[in-house]
């Protein structure tokens, strides 16, 4: 989409001022731990999408950009915090500037302005994922499957579907609540309807038939169907509202004895052989209860391993490498996976009890509207609070935590005493009740048969509309897991294979046949990698942790590649291959220059050693970098090209520090040498981790500049080229002298000189050395444009040594000797 | 050597992933007897009106029977 071509930052973060040329081109930030680097990261995603992710999202507490993203210094001035940048935009062909404030981060200031421009910067803000640290590779390759699911798709912009999935889910669930709830209700009145008219089952056949024996008695005809609006007490000319005014003895008796039935049910063996089996569910998680916590602080683990930072365990503070905290978690799920199971069995188990007291409390309703008419206010009391204690029973069971109150209420369930007795009383005021002679209790029966059949009908048809409902949430919910699993499965694929190809030729020398798997699953994503054909595993079992990292950055790029193809156009990768071995990082130089040519990378690293894969494998130019030497409060970052480092290491000196005077030198002169090694192609001795000390790099560095004004004074001659040999020969001669001075040549035989030696050196001694080598490494540059004398070309035969303004510019070239004429 | 993913970057360009796999999904549903409406009603709450909430998702399932 974007290619940095300037960036300027202001009171932002750590930086107070800094501008960086990153020209459209790989830019490498280097520097130790703590000089300010982060803050060129923070800088670069804030102006692209007006957000720091370092300062947002799970775990940030109270971070916020407002507060903490201006320089502590200027806290109270947001406005002065501000990041610009002139930005090269591909599709539209042109440069525009662009600038973010602190106060307004949302206010995107662009140069010249136009919707298509905002468009873009918009598209970037959706994609605050062009920078990616260690954290992030940690999240796409170690997580677990969920949690991989949710990540990979929120970097494909794929969460969506997540929402959607659970969504249906939630609807499919709920429902089939409604329709279990339903069928539930539905089978109450059924049997409230087959109570009434005292037959096995509510068919057609045995409907009509009981009813017509009532009818014949009463002289009405017998009814010969009975359709969806049929009536049993058709033609029946009395109490046309429907509703009896006396009671239907036989209806009531029924009633009552049915709700007895349950309750003596609920005091016979299966149904306490069914409580004491949902009691011992219960227990079995609550012997396991510290597990049952870390169900609750599930989420707080998974936050854990997204902001551990690499060495430390984010919750106990105590070192922890990836592999440990991994495993950590991992057995943590594991146990957790466990008792899911066993709660499971024991919502089923509980569930059993709570639907078999919900059946009784809907027999209690029917025989409490008999009660109400039969029994006095104090009696009904009885039916009313067993009724209440049905319904906190069947509450408490529904809600299944804590589990003490769930298993608490498995002693509540006994039937009263004073339901008993209550019942007792009503099933005698019902006998009391006189018997209808045969015609009124066949009227009585009709009318009371047509309430409940019409009750039935109407329970009938609620519960058929809520199954078909919860049979097409469930077909849809099925359909869409289907579908966007399929569909997933293809983009998956397609990611995979990128994916493998590119760690292939990372680690090309040992795992050259490298596959991998990613598989969509209900909202889970799996992530198997092969382990030398020996099978697929997760990343983190057997893979090293810079094989993980290589790993998190070949997923990574093959997600991006396929969110935006050609728009991927620029990334930061902060610092994240800090533990890809040496040998590995060349690889991945190498990747990144041939696979993605038209992507801006912008590396950040503490790792000189890195830098100079970068570098050798062309993928930073030489140019193209900056190196942050350290970091104050009050200035922010100092880069090395600053040039104050000199006085820097003179005032400690002056100032009796000769201890970190002699420290910033050695590390001043280690960065120089390697510099200049770099630049003259000096050969320096071979050290398998890449690291040099000044030990490995002065002389190099040295040698080879006298080496190299050699040749070139020698290819001169050859040109008998006078003005050009005395001009060489004075810069060997100030060389040479310098050197001297510097005792450069020495230092390795000398101890007075040696840099080990020079922290004893008085403080006028370490300020004559100071001097000696700020001279002597002057004429390593450029008197006129200040840049580093360099060997060209790069590579293969040396034809100059030359600075890039042309002051500097001595041929290696001899003139061709004069043919012998036969 | 060649990108195995870059064909896609222009189909990409009309359709999102996201898009793609409603697209997928509603003509799966539009498929299945008896679900042409809901099939119809969840192609303009995904795709047309990206509406994502659950109350659109529920009125697309069930809007006839609400009626």
């Amino acid at each position: 989409m974007i290619q940095v071509e300037t960036l300027t930052i202001s009171e932002f973060r750590g930086i107070r001022s800094l501008t960086l040329n990153l020209n459209r081109k790989n830019f490498a930030v280097c520097g130790s731990n703590g000089t300010g680097k982060s803050g060129v990261v923070d800088a670069l995603e804030f102006v692209m999408t007006g957000s720091i992710s370092r300062l947002s999202g799970k775990g940030r507490g109270d971070l916020s950009l407002k507060e903490h993203g201006p320089h502590v210094d200027s806290r109270k001035s947001p406005e002065k915090a501000y990041v610009e940048a002139s930005v090269w935009i591909p599709s539209l062909k042109r440069s525009v500037k662009v600038r973010r404030s602190v106060k307004a981060p949302a206010v995107l200031e662009a140069t010249p302005d136009s919707p298509q421009v905002q468009a873009i910067f918009r598209q970037l803000e959706a994609h605050p994922e062009i920078a990616l640290s260690r954290r992030e590779i940690i999240r796409f390759v170690l997580t677990e499957p969920g949690q991989r699911a949710k990540d990979v798709q929120a970097l494909l912009k794929l969460d969506d579907l997540e929402t959607i999935r659970a969504r249906l889910l939630k609807i499919s669930n709920a429902a089939q609540a409604v329709s279990k709830s339903a069928s539930a209700t539905r089978d109450g009145a059924k049997a409230e309807f087959t109570r009434a008219l005292v037959i096995d089952d509510a068919t057609s056949t045995e409907i009509l038939k009981a009813a017509n024996q009532r009818r014949q008695l009463i002289g009405l005809e017998p009814l010969v169907t009975l359709g969806p609006d049929g009536s049993l007490r058709d033609g029946l000319a009395t109490q046309a509202g429907g509703a009896i005014e006396v009671t239907n003895k036989a209806v009531a008796k029924a009633d009552t004895d049915a709700l007895q039935a349950s309750l003596v049910r609920r005091q016979e063996a299966d149904f306490r052989l069914q409580i004491a089996a949902a009691k011992e569910a219960i227990k079995a998680l609550l012997a396991d209860e510290a597990l049952l916590k870390d169900v609750v602080h599930d989420d707080f683990l998974k936050t854990a391993l997204e902001i551990y930072d690499g060495e430390i365990c984010p919750v106990c503070d105590t070192p922890k490498s990836l592999e440990e905290l991994s495993a950590i978690i991992q057995a943590k799920r594991e146990k957790l996976e466990t008792v899911k199971v066993l709660r499971t069995t024991a919502e089923q188990a509980v569930s059993v009890i709570k639907d078999a007291l919900d059946a009784e409390a809907a027999l209690a309703r029917v025989v409490y509207v008999v009660g109400k008419k039969l029994l006095g206010d104090a009696e009904l009391v009885g039916l009313t609070n067993h009724g209440k204690a049905l319904a906190h029973a069947s509450a408490t069971f529904a809600a299944f935590l804590p589990l003490t109150e769930t298993l608490a209420g498995f002693d509540q369930v006994e039937p009263s005493q004073e339901i008993t007795d209550t019942l007792a009383t009503l099933q005698q005021k019902i006998g009391a009740l006189p018997d209808p002679s045969d015609q009124e209790a066949a009227r009585e029966y009709l009318i009371t048969g047509q309430v409940r059949l019409e009750a039935l009908r109407k329970e009938n048809a609620a519960a058929k509309t809520a199954g078909a409902k919860a049979a097409r949430a469930k077909r849809v919910f099925d359909i869409y897991a289907q579908t966007s699993n399929d569909e997933l499965e293809k983009v998956y694929e397609d990611v995979q294979t990128h994916f493998a190809d590119l760690y292939r030729r990372i680690n090309a020398d040992d795992e050259s046949t490298f596959e991998a798997k990613l598989k969509p699953s209900l909202g889970k994503l799996g992530f198997g990698v092969d382990f030398y054909k020996r099978g697929f595993f997760p990343p983190g079992a057997y893979h090293s942790e810079g094989h993980q990292d290589s790993m998190g950055l070949c997923l990574y790029l093959a997600l991006m590649k396929y969110l935006l193809g050609s728009g991927f156009t620029f990334s930061v990768l902060d610092d994240v291959l800090m533990s890809v071995d040496a040998g590995h990082r060349r690889e991945v130089s190498k990747l990144l220059k041939a696979e993605f040519p038209d992507t801006q990378f912008v590396l950040t690293t503490h790792d000189q050693a890195w830098l100079k894969f970068m570098s050798t494998t062309g993928l930073v130019a030489a140019k193209d970098k900056v190196l942050f030497r350290k970091w104050t409060v009050d200035e922010g970052p100092t880069t090395w090209g600053k040039g104050d480092v000199w006085d820097e290491i003179r005032e400690k000196a002056a100032n009796d520090d000769v201890p970190g005077a002699a420290s910033a030198l050695r590390r001043c002169l280690e960065h120089l040498s390697a510099e200049a090694c770099q630049a003259l192609r000096a050969k320096v001795e071979f050290n398998g981790d890449g690291h040099h000390d000044l030990g490995d790099l002065l002389a190099p560095a040295f040698g080879q500049m006298k080496s190299l004004l050699k040749d070139a004074r020698l290819a001169a001659d050859t040109w008998s080229d006078t003005e050009r040999l005395a001009s060489i020969t004075a810069m060997e001669k100030q060389f040479v002298e310098a050197a001297a001075v510097a005792k450069a040549e020495q230092w390795q035989i000398n101890p007075a000189v040696h840099y080990n030696e020079w922290a004893n050196l008085h403080r006028d001694e370490m300020l004559a050395v100071i001097d000696a080598f700020q001279r002597l490494f002057a004429l390593f540059n450029c008197d006129q444009c200040g840049v580093l004398i360099e060997v060209s070309p790069g590579r293969g035969s040396k034809e100059f040594l030359q600075c890039t303004c042309g002051n500097v510019k001595l041929s290696f070239m001899h003139k061709p000797k004069a043919q012998t004429v036969a | 050597m060649t990108d195995p993913i870059e064909p896609k970057a222009d189909a990409k360009a009309e359709l999102s992933v996201g898009d793609r796999v409603f697209s997928a999904f509603t003509e799966a549903v539009a498929a299945a007897e008896g679900l042409e409406d809901v099939s119809k009603r969840l192609a303009e709450t995904l795709i047309v009106k990206k509406d994502l909430s659950e109350a659109a998702l529920h009125r697309a399932l069930f809007e006839a029977d609400q009626a």
